[in-house]
């Protein structure tokens, strides 16, 4: 008999009601952020620790603290890390060294976590479900909010509390975790305000952070001079340096960031009902001429739907690099002139009986993370492909599937390869103009060493979409950022040799007097060829899975 | 590709999927013949969409074997030349224009007949000049349905086709499909409703929790077991009595002094409950397909 008894409704959705509606939105918004903010909550803490570890390691005493405030001299350097403060404190040098990275990761995570939540949900029709409760979008938009609110509370607690947990002083920790909270918060705002103007969601991700590259661009040309400095209260990034944490404790400077998230928030929340569900309040054509370009295979098209992102990535790391490259004078300079940073730099790992060769080398290191990292976020949109279930129109077609993977494979290495080539360039082109004493071979040489590491997080990341897919970016990502964190701090904390050689990244070249080892490169390559076949063979063997 | 004049377009040996405890599939034992319009009922989980994507080979057997054209599925660039296929879910690129997105799938297929498509874009009325991510539900499933049909494969696979499509489109499909039909081309459309499948197939299978409970044509089924009784009763001393606990009685809808009554094999059962009412009138016919149906489900219920 098809009769069907009646569910308890009441005992799985929300009761009807504004209040009990954000509740459930905010529990939703949190739930769908909750690992990353986990993740970059870890981070920030790590991060802030191991800067305070170190300093304590590599400079020891009052002499060679009071050399670090040389630092402060060099243009390009502070031009990339600020002007630096109290240096000569453990949590001066930790703000000032760490700091600017972080607050650059922090920004970049609150912004696409933000157009994630918002824009993304929008895109996806997912976001309907949840506008058809008893929930204004306005409400709906608030418990969003309060859930990136949460995830920046915590980047403030989790970077604060190593300084005070290792016994640096209260005020300064605090006013460091208020403003790097309050300039995850600022992003997070900026980011959810994009997201009502500007759709889809691929096109507010660009916007936003090319916002965010603007903030840093503006931060950069700030700290170029003396003069220039009333550019900080302009740019987000600016700001939480103006609170200058452990020298001066400008407590007044947390207004700003306050204020702008405010203004940020209050203007998308002001915006959302003027604007469809679904919809921006500039809409994107819904039509285009239609390109046949790179669609006459799989393989090709493939390399179409990734080209935009790779052309990003390419243009992001060949600024940083070209950076990297005029700071060569400046920091040979340096080095040559101080010992203890000559040491510190030692204690890292780079070979300074030739700055500039031994900075070819650190730079390589450094730059070989976003490269791993960027193989991680490749074989992560082929796993996007085959959870919205796009990748089953090209294997109902004859692709073969260990084919298109195999093809997919050679793509990302191939595109990681592009952007080794660009940063090369890009770093020689820096060189030359500042006249460093380089041939171009030991510009290449160490760049060209991080081609083996390529092709083992590329292995890595096919592994992990054969065996693992829903963790495809995950793993190869977090094993890149803990192998970078064994090999650049590893040595200045004493660990065991054991445990550094378990990072890739500590057998690159350190010239000049330490090249990669053809061993190395033998096994590095050949640990990535395995676990990328070993991945094809997972891949065929599996089905195909959803989100 | 040369083909075996007398081999089945579908075929499935003992097709099994599980996805750990849980059998979405069990030992499908299935032949669909060339030309056949055939129909596969079950309702939401019976394991439809298990079937057509182990078909597809994007999921892969726990047990059992499966042919396209005589072609074993696990060969896949060979199987797939003889298939088209429409998604219950149609996913495409947001990002591509209709026309990008029928290009490149044309390319994938092979041997795409131009006009064909032409003509269905016009038939179906679709601008597929616009961005997928502008399209409504229906429009992307016009895209879908398009880009399965446009290289005329041997056998298409249709997984609930028709939604999202309004009902003139959907008219226009039924007689797409027909067309199809009578070019030789085969079609296995996994439907839940009715009235679609009791128009265009010429065959059903019945599939209820992964296993398959009936293969008949459609007069066959209505002639299986199943008969409906429309009762009158006089009622003028109470309400309407319940049939539902009389033996064979697989579905009851009771209306102001009739009921409807749908039985599974015999009804003496019926009958002598009957002899008890003061029955006004009393009808029996063949069920409809709706009937039917829920006559399987009706009684996996009651047990």
């Amino acid at each position: 008999m098809t009769t069907l008894a009646p569910a308890p409704l009441s005992a799985v959705l929300p009761a009807a009601g504004s209040a009990p509606g954000f509740a459930a939105r905010l529990a939703l918004s949190w739930r769908l952020l909750r690992r990353g903010a986990a993740l970059i909550w870890l981070a920030s803490a790590a991060y802030m620790a191991i800067e305070v570890l170190v300093f304590r390691s590599a400079y020891p005493d009052a002499a060679s603290r009071q050399k670090l405030l040389d630092l402060s001299t060099s243009t390009i350097v502070r031009m990339m890390q600020g002007v630096p403060g109290a240096v000569d404190t453990a949590g001066g040098f930790a703000v000032w060294d760490g700091g600017w990275l972080l607050m650059i990761i922090v920004g970049c995570w609150a912004m696409l976590t933000a157009t994630r939540l918002t824009r993304g949900e929008e895109d996806s029709g997912r976001a309907e479900l949840v506008l058809a409760r008893p929930l204004t979008a306005r409400a709906a938009l608030a418990a969003h909010l309060a859930a990136m609110g949460i995830a920046a509370g915590g980047v403030g607690v989790s970077a604060g509390l190593p300084f005070i947990l290792l016994g640096e002083p209260m005020g300064g920790a605090v006013l460091w975790g208020l403003g790097l909270g309050a300039m995850c918060a600022v992003a997070a705002a900026l980011g959810t305000l994009v997201a009502q103007v500007v759709e889809p969601r691929r096109r507010a991700v660009s916007v936003g952070l090319g916002l965010l590259a603007g903030a840093f661009v503006v931060r950069v040309v700030a700290n170029s001079a003396d003069r220039r400095s009333w550019l900080l209260t302009v740019a987000p990034f600016g700001w939480l340096e103006r609170l200058r944490a452990y020298s001066d404790d400008e407590w007044i400077w947390l207004f700003a960031p306050l204020v702008a998230m405010l203004l940020f928030a209050g203007a998308a929340v002001a915006l959302c009902e003027r604007r469809d569900a679904g919809a921006a309040l500039f809409r994107s054509s819904g039509t285009h001429r239609s390109t046949f370009r790179l669609l006459g295979s799989a393989a090709r098209f493939g390399w179409r739907l990734s080209s935009g992102a790779l052309l990003g990535w390419a243009m992001t790391l060949t600024l940083i690099t070209f950076v990297f490259g005029l700071m060569t004078a400046a920091l040979i300079d340096f080095v040559n002139q101080d010992r203890t940073y000559r040491e510190l730099l030692e204690s890292m790992g780079m070979d300074v009986s030739a700055p500039a060769v031994g900075y070819m080398g650190y730079v390589a290191v450094f730059l070989a993370l976003p490269f791993a990292a960027f193989l991680g976020w490749r074989v992560g949109a082929a796993r996007q492909e085959e959870a919205a279930g796009r990748l089953d129109n090209l294997l109902v077609r004859g692709v073969v599937r260990w084919r298109w993977l195999a093809v997919t494979t050679g793509c990302a290495f191939l595109a990681a390869a592009i952007l080794v080539v660009t940063t090369t360039a890009a770093l020689w082109v820096g060189t030359r103009l500042v006249d460093a004493p380089l041939t171009t071979w030991q510009v290449v040489e160490p760049m060209v060493g991080t081609l083996p590491l390529v092709a083992l997080f590329t292995g890595v990341a096919v592994l992990t979409f054969g065996v693992a897919p829903r963790l495809t970016t995950a793993v190869p990502v977090t094993l890149a950022v803990l192998g970078y964190l064994v090999d650049s701090f590893g040595s200045a904390l004493d660990w065991p040799t054991a445990v550094l050689a378990l990072s890739p990244f500590h057998h690159l070249a350190r010239p000049p007097g330490d090249p990669m080892t053809l061993t190395a490169v033998l096994l590095m390559t050949s640990i990535g060829a395995a676990t990328a076949a070993g991945g094809v063979v997972a891949f065929v063997r599996r089905d195909l899975r959803g989100a | 590709m040369a083909v075996d004049s007398c081999t089945s377009a579908i075929r499935t040996e003992g097709l099994t999927k599980r996805f750990g405890d849980l059998i979405a599939l069990d030992g499908l034992d299935l032949t669909v013949e060339r030309g056949e319009v055939f129909g596969f009922l079950g309702p939401n989980g019976a394991g439809k969409t298990t079937t057509i994507r182990l078909l597809l080979r994007l999921l892969h057997p726990s047990a059992g074997r499966a042919w396209v054209m005589g072609v074993p599925v696990e060969d896949v660039a060979r199987a797939h030349q003889h298939l088209g296929y429409v998604a219950g879910d149609v996913a495409l690129w947001p990002q591509l224009t209709g026309t990008e997105v029928l290009h490149l799938l044309g390319n994938l297929s092979g041997d795409v007949d131009a006009a064909y498509r032409d003509e269905l874009l016009q038939r179906l009325d679709l601008d597929a000049t616009r961005c997928i991510r502008t399209l409504s539900k229906g429009n992307r499933q016009k895209v879908a349905l398009i880009a399965a049909l446009m290289h005329r494969p041997d056998v298409l696979l249709l997984d609930e086709p028709t939604a999202g499509l309004d009902p003139l489109m959907e008219a226009e499909f039924q007689q797409i499909v027909r067309e199809a039909a009578a070019r030789g081309q085969t079609v296995f459309l996994s439907s839940h409703i009715l009235d679609e499948v009791e128009d265009i197939c010429t065959r059903v299978a019945i599939l209820r929790s992964g296993r398959l409970v009936e293969v008949a044509t459609l007069d066959k089924l209505r002639q299986k077991d199943v008969t409906v009784f429309e009762v009158v009763l006089d009622v003028s001393a109470g309400a309407t009595p319940s049939f539902a606990n009389v033996p064979g009685v697989v579905a009851e809808e009771p209306a102001d002094g009739a009921v409807r009554l749908s039985v599974r094999g015999s009804p003496q059962p019926l009958l002598a409950e009957l002899g008890r009412q003061r029955v006004v009138s009393l009808r029996s016919r063949e069920p409809d397909l709706e009937e039917v149906f829920l006559g399987f489900y009706g009684v996996a219920d009651r047990r």
